[in-house]
């Protein structure tokens, strides 16, 4: 009998399966992994830090580079936990626009997953797919706001600019096409003995686990946990509008987390069918001289509006002494913002609680239980980690 | 139960080639950048660009609000005095290799002098081509374009 020992490899930082630059120390017995260990902090930028030198209001663009798929809804958990800190009303139709949006970067989110958790298990055909209509939300983006990755799509009490011409029937027109692609890549995945195979009974995270490792999002739904902070406590808009929260088979394995993803698409499609046939008319943004800048309009032919907006864009605006939090249902979790506020215009700290860096953790369950090193590639891409959130 | 799931499993794999094999006859969505061009929106966050108002005078005050709101300290002005008393610009510089695209300084000029265009293409060779002067921000820049 020959001796046998472990072996330490790495996998990553470069590694495509990673998805970005995350490091995984693996004990390997054989094929089987015996331990993992991750390692983070190649991708970080002291962005909690860069706060604190930052306006309120300059900082926005900075949170579009946490969860660069989903740009859209770190936006959004920002403005509301600003808002919140201020005790500001958004209009409705601001609130209807943002929910749109952000339900649509988590269709674009969730295409990027699908695209590239299936290239890793072998199906490169998904992706193509996956891609094409991502380019139709990105284009959306970009006739909205006018940049398509990092978005600084809204602004603090409200929107930019009110919705484009042509915006309403391009967005109808993606809600309509996309059920079908769904069952496209349905299709070509669900039922598919290859990824049946690769995915069915793989990194199996029971509820309590789950919960116990703080996962949230669509991890934890595929465990059979009905949790969703939009139907919990919900924000914007959602309380008037109908979906249900997928939960998959119930055995919170690979193939269960891809379930509940799926039909996740098709829900938040049927909530932007809603909202866009629901947009109210009025402003799109607060009317709040101390917070909100006035209308460019004003500020070019009406002194007091001027020196609002000097006094806005120098100083920024000078929240009350106190902490809150907000937190939404982001496309891989509860992505929560924390400000302490000591009263001046800048953050005193801020602490960002992103979903992928709370989720990376529950790995250590899943690889339990003689999972081998490809397995580990399947596991990775469930999570739908995104380093730039983990990493900061 | 051993048969059947082969039996669906070849079911399967004729329906997922079924949906590639549809795809031959759908038109390709492929865009043949550079030789294609697709058109941004109007709201698109390119290149930034002075205006110079109805009599051919610079907008720009030179009150730098854009370089107060700009997050990544992209803009750089120096201001000076020039004839009659009045404010003069010496130089303005937008260093769009820090530059976000993200259009806050647009928001930020009362003068309306700031705007973003549809230029996309700013790679160039050197450094210090990122650097765009007071002359490069008051005319369109020069993109070497794709020739066949
Ligand atoms: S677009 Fe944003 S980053 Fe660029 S110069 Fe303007 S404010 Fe600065
Ligand atoms: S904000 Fe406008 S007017 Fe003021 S310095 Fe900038 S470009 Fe010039």
């Amino acid at each position: 009998m020959p001796e046998t020992q472990e072996l330490t490899i790495n996998m990553g930082p470069q590694h495509p399966s990673t998805h970005g630059v995350l490091r995984l120390v693996l004990n390997l017995d054989g094929e089987i992994i015996t331990k993992i260990t991750p390692d983070i902090g190649y991708l970080h930028r002291g962005i909690e830090k860069l706060a604190e030198d930052m306006t309120y209001a300059q900082f926005l663009p900075v949170t579009d580079r946490l969860d660069y798929l989903a740009a859209v809804s770190n936006n959004l958990a920002y403005c509301l936990a600003v808002e919140k800190l201020l005790g500001l009303e958004v209009p409705k139709r601001a609130s209807y626009v943002r929910v749109i949006l952000t339900e649509l970067s988590r269709i674009a989110s969730h295409l990027v997953w699908i695209g590239t958790h299936a290239l890793d298990i072998g199906a490169y055909t998904p992706f193509l797919y996956a891609f094409r209509e991502r380019e139709d939300i990105l284009d959306i983006y970009e006739l909205f706001c006018g940049s398509r990755l990092t978005t600084t799509c809204f602004r603090i009490g409200g929107l930019p600019q009110d919705i484009p011409e042509g915006f309403v029937e391009k967005v109808e027109k993606f809600t309509k096409i996309f059920p079908k692609k769904v069952d496209e890549y349905e299709a070509l995945l669900t039922k598919n003995e290859i990824w049946l195979r690769r995915t069915q009974f793989v990194g199996i995270i029971s509820a309590e686990d789950g919960i116990n490792y703080s996962l949230s999002g669509p991890s934890l739904r595929g465990s059979g946990v009905k949790w969703d902070i939009r139907k919990a406590e919900p924000y914007c808009v959602y309380d008037e509008l109908e979906f249900d929260i997928p939960t998959g088979r119930g055995i919170g394995d690979v193939y269960d987390r891809y379930l509940v993803r799926m039909e996740e698409m098709r829900q938040s499609c049927k909530i932007v069918q809603q909202a866009i046939a629901k947009i109210p008319d009025g402003d799109f943004i607060a009317t709040a001289a101390k917070f909100v800048p006035p209308p460019k309009e004003r500020v070019l032919t009406d002194i007091e509006a001027l020196i609002h907006h000097f006094k806005l864009v120098v100083e920024g605006f000078k929240p009350p002494a106190k902490e809150v939090y907000a937190c939404i249902e982001a496309p891989k979790g509860e992505l929560g913002f924390y400000i302490v506020s000591d009263g001046s215009n800048k953050p005193y700290r801020l602490k960002i609680r992103t979903p992928s860096f709370a989720n990376l953790q529950s790995i250590y369950k899943m690889i339990e239980g003689g999972m081998m090193v490809a397995d580990a590639v399947a596991i990775i891409g469930s999570l739908d980690i995104v380093l730039g959130e983990i990493d900061r | 139960m051993k048969i059947n799931r082969v039996i669906s499993s070849i079911i399967e794999f004729i329906r997922g080639l079924s949906v590639t094999f549809w795809h031959l006859f759908v038109p390709s969505v492929t865009l043949q950048y550079p030789r294609q061009r697709w058109t941004v929106s109007d709201r698109y966050r390119g290149l930034e660009r002075l205006a110079v108002d109805e009599e051919g005078r610079e907008r720009c005050v030179g009150c730098c609000l854009c370089a107060q709101m700009c997050p990544s300290n992209a803009i750089k002005i120096v201001t000076g005095e020039g004839k009659d008393y009045n404010k003069e610009v010496i130089s303005f510089e937008i260093d769009i290799a820090r530059c976000l695209f993200c259009g806050l300084c647009v928001e930020a000029c009362p003068k309306n002098a700031l705007s973003m265009t549809g230029e996309y293409e700013l790679a160039c060779y050197n450094r210090a081509g990122m650097i765009y002067t007071k002359e490069g921000l008051y005319k369109s820049p020069d993109v070497t374009r794709y020739k066949k």
